[in-house]
């Protein structure tokens, strides 16, 4: 996670900072460090507990040096492409640590780096134990440089040793030179210990200094020490030294000693045959991967061959034996290579298998004793007899011994050859289908490497649970971030941000599982990061991240469907989902939100519709250009003033406003007037793409509701001429009765058309989707059903329609029934005037007649009036007919498309209504052969 | 508030309902009898602006002007609970109290002479409403202060408030017993020109109905004014229940009545109402349905309009709005209408598209009903006009006898002649004769053909 919410930001990125520069002029300086010849040799595991000592400690100081630490593998990535070497490039990496240090101490803490340079080479100590020398060299060398300036005499000495003289010669001078350094080490820690003011004193018993470093397996990592408190730390530090150090002693290191009995080899037969005993040594060598005399070494993917010169009595024992050098070989390569750029699994992985390959040394080392009980003897040849005597083991004993590290390597391999190249959860999921095998040795070697790899991953999943944020740096956590989103933008926070790897969801877990895990972290992310809330953790969270931080015993049972683990997953999404519902109802009102995008965006507050539309009834012939927003902004907030909608939460009130959905600057106001509920927060997040949804229901049923309107406008203005015309112009009767006629029909099909869509989509709809609401139980499922509930509103009302299709022609003939009562309205008021003028003139006429009498001019001028008048009805009348026509041609095949679509229910339904006495259906051919059609199916 | 609506409640049973109506009124919104509003219905859902208005303290008084010549009936409201309800100037009583004599002629001529003081009190509720939406008139047709008073109102108001709709519920006199009022047909009569002129509608409150509907189906054996005016104030409060309850559709008068009457002077409508019933036993109604409730709508019985029922008359429905309250799923509606549409239960008329429209309406969270589902409907049928061709024929029965015209002719209307009285017979006539008219296909162009 990149994005660090904690109030506290600034320290930690300057540590980032600061740890940048320090890696860049470490690399600087590496081009003159690389002038060390050094003949020691890292093994590429020592090589990886380096690596993952730093990026351990790295990660642990400072829980959000991801990016550093991901910094630190690119840079140490470069290291080893620049040097070839592995010795100089693990030689550099302990540089690069010094160099953090003596760059960094001057700007923040010391005691924080120098703590990380213990841990990182006590860590040193134990991973590279087998090849102490090497170890040994990086803690002198970290403590020369780091307390003494110039360099100490035992690197000179070192150095010397190096070129050329045997090991074993120096040995003793060397450990001499070790106990030097680790009373270095022992000053150092010293003064630690002092600058944190603990002073413990059992501790500061001096170093046993006599002691053996030896092949160990890493007990403890210091990961776990150094989480309890930091005040203390050292001190564990310290004593976890002590510990593995002390209760390692006495046992002996098979490596050097192997290399003794190398450089000593004495061949006592001819070089044609070889002893049992000779066979039997240099196979100890051979099954750690070094070449003999008789077994000789071609290549990794060969392996051993047998010197051709030399008789073997039992070749084909020996030949099995050296399958075992095969193996190690193998395993080592794969180690090396394959996992170059290993994730935490991986890792988790190797840790295992490195385990199991000491195992595996250890009882090579046990043969090796057992070969060599004593210095005396381990130097002359022995007769079978002797060896009797000295109850030393046969080639035979050897080859029954062999059995089980045969099987241990050979599975070791198996587990490699199958992983190799995969991350995370692929890893997981081979390991998983292996752990299923019918030879319990194999399954038990399977099932610890799987307790191994499993933890990592686990620690991720439990991690993004409780806390919503992935830790990944390397990519193979089955759910990623895909835009990383600026905290400023929000509004994809929610849809986009993150998703599954489907590759990297180990087999044994559903899909269901996954995805619950997703949603899980989602939600917890959702409420950090754009709710701004933090709730105490669930009972489940809290037990998830109890077992976070502690092992729990048998991590196999995890592959297991059902699992305890995997239920409490189960019941954290449960427990989580219900959280961040509780979260949007309380804190952000989303059922009031709903309830008033129901009433203003889907018209539910009728009254506040119908005095909005009365109020800017006026404005909506103008063009866009010539309105202001703000205007009709003043409109709406009248219109709530006056409606019920006063009453309503002040703070779905403020978001109401409009928009003007333009297309050109002379659009009319009537078709780009949108009302807009302007959600904000974290409701914004999850339901923004909803708005189109909902300006187009809007933008529909305000036209509906506007052509209604209009339609009642006429019918009202009809209605208050009719008394006059019916009196004074009788021939203007039949002009009225069609106008009349054609306002009546509109008056029907849009009286039913409204109550289809308020009662039979909107109503219907909404009823669904309140009572799905009440039982929701995650946000998810409230998404679905809100978009559901969107999706079908708009299809029941054709507005989601694919071109060419039988709705979208429905569509297109409702649209022109809309325009057609809009053209219908100036015709009306044409109509009105005329008739009133006409009323007006023939009212003067009677009173002027009753006054004055008739006159020759005046009855003529009537004439020519009253023809005019009769020539203008007649132009009205047939633009009504004409407009009539249309209208009912329109209707009619409307009617006909209604009811001819079976799969509308609802449709044939509301076609029925509309012509609910048959009448279209008796004056249309089409429209009864349809529905005759249609009572016969 | 848009959408106000102002009640003139005239004459005896003007009074007699409209009081009946507020009190249910003021039920549904939770509003006490002293007009203060109850602590648990302040929310919101209901839009009391439309009835009500709210005075400096907050009490809700009603758009109400009481009118009466004679003082019995607004005195006994003035004494029961309901008396501080009302705005006190909003009351006008005569002076003399003499009332009109149950002469329409009387009554018409008081109002004439009263109008400044009316118009001045209807002016100040007009002003003091945002946008008026009509007038609400509750009158009966056959006294003297309602008819009369009611017909010179009717003639002011459309003069004077020519865009506004008056609304009139007109009660029509019980046809079963013999009427106290001799002259009733007379009254009547010239009642209904107004009606037909000036109204823009009419709903009809027939008491032969109402009467015979309390004994026959509520089995009340004498069925007290008190009872029938509850029947009453049930059916005025549900049709106005969409002007109080917002919802998408129906918030205005005008857009109830518009599919309701598709010509202009087709306008009386007669009213049903389901489930009937008394107090005494709501345990006896069997749980409804939308389609029940639909069904015994269009059944004669429950009617509450005296028609004569001939089988073969070519009678016919123009428009039927029925409005239904109570526990309704929206999806039951289309399928109750298309099994009533396809059994065929009524008759239409031939000429044009014709059609129950459905009201969803809410009602009042705070009254609980016994019924799940309940309906009124509003009906545009032809067949009203028998109730007109029966007033026309005892209209005709005393003209023939000249009986009774002295009293009007005291009047200044009729000092001279009764052409007021043949005037109104040609109009009622006429208003018969297009309700036939509409039966036939050919209705479209009947006005032209009556010209011819």
């Amino acid at each position: 996670m990149t994005i660090d919410h904690s109030p506290h930001q600034s320290p930690q990125s300057t540590v980032h900072d600061n740890l940048e520069t320090v890696f860049q002029r470490g690399l600087e300086s590496l081009v003159s460090f690389d002038e060390a010849e050094f003949q020691t040799s890292f093994s590429p595991w020592e090589e990886y507990q380096i690596n993952e000592s730093i990026e351990k400690i790295l990660r642990e100081k400072y829980p959000n040096a991801d990016e550093a630490v991901s910094r630190f593998q690119a840079l140490s990535r470069s290291l080893r492409d620049i040097s070839d070497d592995s010795d100089c490039y693990a030689e550099q990496l302990l540089f690069l640590l010094r160099m953090s240090e003596q760059n960094s101490s001057s700007r923040f803490e010391l005691p924080r780096l120098q703590e990380n340079e213990i841990n990182g080479n006590i860590s040193n100590f134990e991973a590279s134990a087998d090849s102490f020398d090497e170890t040994y060299f990086s803690l002198q060398n970290w403590s020369t440089n780091l307390s003494i300036p110039q360099e100490s005499p035992t690197v000179t000495a070192y150095r010397e040793r190096t070129n050329g003289s045997s090991h074993c010669d120096e040995k003793n001078s060397v450990h001499s030179e070790a106990t030097k350094t680790i009373t270095n080490v022992e000053a150092v820690l010293e003064r630690r210990l002092r600058i944190d003011g603990v002073f413990d004193s059992p501790v500061q018993k001096k170093f046993p200094t006599h002691h053996l470093f030896t092949d160990t397996p890493i007990t403890e990592p210091t990961a776990t020490s150094s989480r309890k408190g930091s005040s203390n730390k050292a001190t564990n530090i310290m004593r976890q030294h002590v510990d593995s150090v002390s209760s390692l002693e006495g046992a002996e290191c098979p490596r050097p000693s192997a290399l003794s009995m190398s450089r000593n080899s004495m061949l006592t037969k001819s070089d044609d045959e070889a002893s049992e005993r000779e066979i039997m040594k240099e196979l100890v060598f051979c099954m750690q991967g070094i070449e003999g005399k008789i077994i000789k070494y071609k290549s990794v993917d060969e392996g051993f061959y047998l010197n051709p010169q030399i008789k073997i009595d039992q070749p084909y024992m020996v030949l099995h034996l050296m399958e075992l050098g095969f193996l190690h070989n193998q395993i080592k390569q794969f180690i090396s290579t394959l996992f170059a750029d290993a994730g935490t699994v991986a890792q988790g992985l190797l840790t295992a298998i490195r385990r199991e390959m000491s195992e595996y040394y250890q009882a090579i080392a046990t043969l090796d004793s057992q070969l060599n009980p004593s210095a005396e003897i381990a130097d002359s040849p022995l007769s079978e007899e002797e060896c009797a005597k000295f109850n030393l083991p046969t080639l035979s004993q050897i080859f029954v011994w062999s059995r089980d590290p045969l099987l241990k390597l050979q599975t070791l391999l198996d587990v490699l050859n199958a992983v190799q190249c995969k991350r995370g959860g692929e890893i997981i999921s081979d390991l998983a289908f292996l752990s299923y095998h019918g030879n319990p040795k194999i399954k038990k070697i399977i099932t610890k490497l799987l307790a191994s790899a499993i933890q990592p991953f686990y620690k991720q999943i439990f991690y993004w649970v409780v806390n919503g944020e992935i830790i990944d740096s390397r990519g193979e956590f089955f759910i990623q971030m895909e835009n990383p989103v600026e905290s400023a933008d929000l509004k994809d926070a929610w849809d986009k941000q993150y998703a599954l790897r489907p590759s990297m969801i180990p087999k044994y877990m559903s899909f269901e599982e996954a995805n619950q895990i997703l949603e899980t972290g989602r939600c917890m992310n959702f409420l950090h990061n754009i709710c701004h809330q933090r709730p105490a953790p669930t009972p489940a969270q809290v037990m998830l991240s109890e077992l976070e931080k502690n092992k729990w015993s048998d991590p196999v049972t995890l592959i297991k469907p059902g699992n305890d683990v995997s239920a409490l997953i189960s019941k954290a999404y449960k427990e989580v989902s219900k959280n961040v519902l509780n979260t949007l109802n309380e804190n952000f009102k989303m059922q009031t939100h709903f309830e008033a995008l129901r009433k203003y965006m889907l018209l539910g507050q009728g009254d506040f519709i119908h005095y909005l539309l009365e109020i800017i009834e006026p404005d909506l012939n103008k063009c866009v250009a010539a309105l202001h927003t703000y205007t009709l902004m003043r409109s709406v907030e009248d219109a709530v003033f006056k409606s019920n909608a006063q009453f309503d939460d002040s703070d779905v009130l403020s978001k109401l406003c409009v928009k003007m959905l333009v297309t050109s600057e002379q659009e009319n106001v009537s078709e780009a007037f949108c009302l807009q509920y302007r959600l904000d927060g974290p409701l914004n997040t999850i339901f923004k793409c909803s708005c189109v949804g909902y300006n187009r229901m809007f933008t529909f049923m305000w036209r509906v509701k506007r052509a209604n309107c209009m339609v009642l406008k006429m019918w009202r203005g009809l209605k208050l001429l009719h008394k006059e015309v019916h009196r004074l112009i009788p021939e203007a009767r039949p002009v009225f009765m069609k106008a009349n006629y054609l306002v009546m029909e509109m008056v029907n099909f849009i009286g039913h058309f409204q109550y289809y869509i308020a009662s039979e989509v909107v109503e219907v709809s909404w009823q669904k989707f309140k009572s799905e609401l009440e039982k929701m139980e995650s946000l998810e499922k409230v998404l679905q059903a809100h978009n559901e509930f969107l999706e079908s509103m708009q299809s029941s009302c054709m507005l989601n329609t694919k071109p060419g299709s039988v709705q979208a022609t429905m569509t297109w003939h409702i649209r022109s029934l809309l325009d057609y009562v809009q053209e219908l309205v100036p015709i009306v008021e044409m109509f009105q005037s005329l008739a009133e003028t006409e009323v007006e003139r023939r009212k003067t006429r009677q009173e002027t007649v009753a006054r004055a009498g008739i006159s020759s001019q005046s009855e003529h001028e009537n004439e020519i009036s009253t023809m005019k008048f009769s020539d203008e009805m007649s132009k009205v009348k047939t633009k009504f007919k004409v407009l009539a026509n249309q209208y009912q041609e329109k209707l009619k095949s409307l009617l006909v498309l209604f009811s001819e679509n079976q799969e509308e229910h609802d449709l044939i339904l509301l076609s029925h209504r509309i012509d609910f006495n048959e009448f279209y259906k008796q004056n249309d051919a089409r429209l009864s052969d349809s529905l005759k059609l249609h009572k016969r199916f | 508030m848009p959408c106000e609506m102002i009640t003139l409640q005239l004459g005896q049973c003007g009074n007699q309902i409209a009081f009946e109506f507020w009190k249910k009124l003021c039920e549904e919104h939770a509003i006490s009898p002293e007009g203060i509003l109850e602590p648990f219905a302040q929310d919101g859902v209901d839009r009391k602006d439309v009835f009500f208005y709210q005075a400096d303290d907050e009490h809700y008084i009603p758009r109400a002007i009481l009118l009466d010549l004679e003082p019995r009936v607004i005195n006994t409201i003035m004494n029961s609970p309901y008396s501080k309800l009302y705005n006190p100037e909003n009351i006008y009583l005569s002076k003399d109290g003499g009332g009109a004599g149950n002469n329409w002629a009387s009554g018409y001529h008081q109002g004439e002479c009263l109008q400044e003081e009316i118009f001045d009190i209807i002016d100040r509720e007009a002003d003091g409403s945002d946008s008026l939406e009509g007038f609400m008139l509750c009158h009966s047709i056959s006294g003297g202060t309602g008819s009369g008073v009611g017909s010179y109102l009717l003639e002011r108001l459309s003069d004077r408030y020519p865009k506004k709709l008056i609304e009139t519920y007109s009660v029509f006199p019980n046809q079963d017993e013999m009427s106290d009022v001799v002259v009733h047909p007379y009254n009547s009569l010239l009642t209904l020109k107004r009606l037909t002129v000036c109204a823009d509608c009419v709903v009809v409150l027939d008491n032969t109905a109402l009467n015979r509907i309390a004994s026959d189906r509520l089995r009340i054996q004498k069925p007290s004014l008190k009872q029938i005016n509850a029947l009453v104030s049930t059916i005025m409060s549900v049709s106005t229940a969409m002007l109080r309850y917002p919802s998408y559709m129906n918030n205005d008068l005008i857009e109830l009545i518009a599919p309701l009457i598709p010509t202009p002077r087709l306008h009386f409508l007669m009213t049903g109402y389901t489930p009937l019933t008394n107090d005494q036993d709501i345990a006896s109604v069997r749980r409804t349905t939308v389609f029940d409730v639909m069904k015994r709508l269009l059944q004669p019985k429950n009617m509450m309009v005296s028609t004569a029922h001939e089988r073969n008359s070519a009678h016919c429905y123009l428009s039927i709005l029925n409005i239904i309250q109570g526990d309704v799923d929206p999806s039951q509606v289309s399928n109750a209408l298309k099994r009533i549409g396809e059994r065929k239960l009524v008759q239409w008329i031939p000429w044009g598209p014709a059609s129950i429209q459905v009201v969803l309406s809410k009602k009042s969270p705070y009254i609980q009903t016994a019924h799940r589902v309940s309906g009124l409907m509003l009906a545009n049928n032809t067949n009203i006009s028998s109730l007109f061709q029966r007033a026309l024929e005892q209209y005709d029965k005393l003209r023939k006898r000249e009986a009774f015209l002295e009293q009007f002719r005291k009047e200044a209307m009729f000092q001279d002649n009764l052409d007021e009285l043949d005037n109104s017979r040609e109009v009622v006539q006429e208003l018969i004769e297009e309700y036939h008219a509409a039966t036939t296909k050919d209705y479209c162009s009947w006005e032209s053909k009556t010209e011819n």
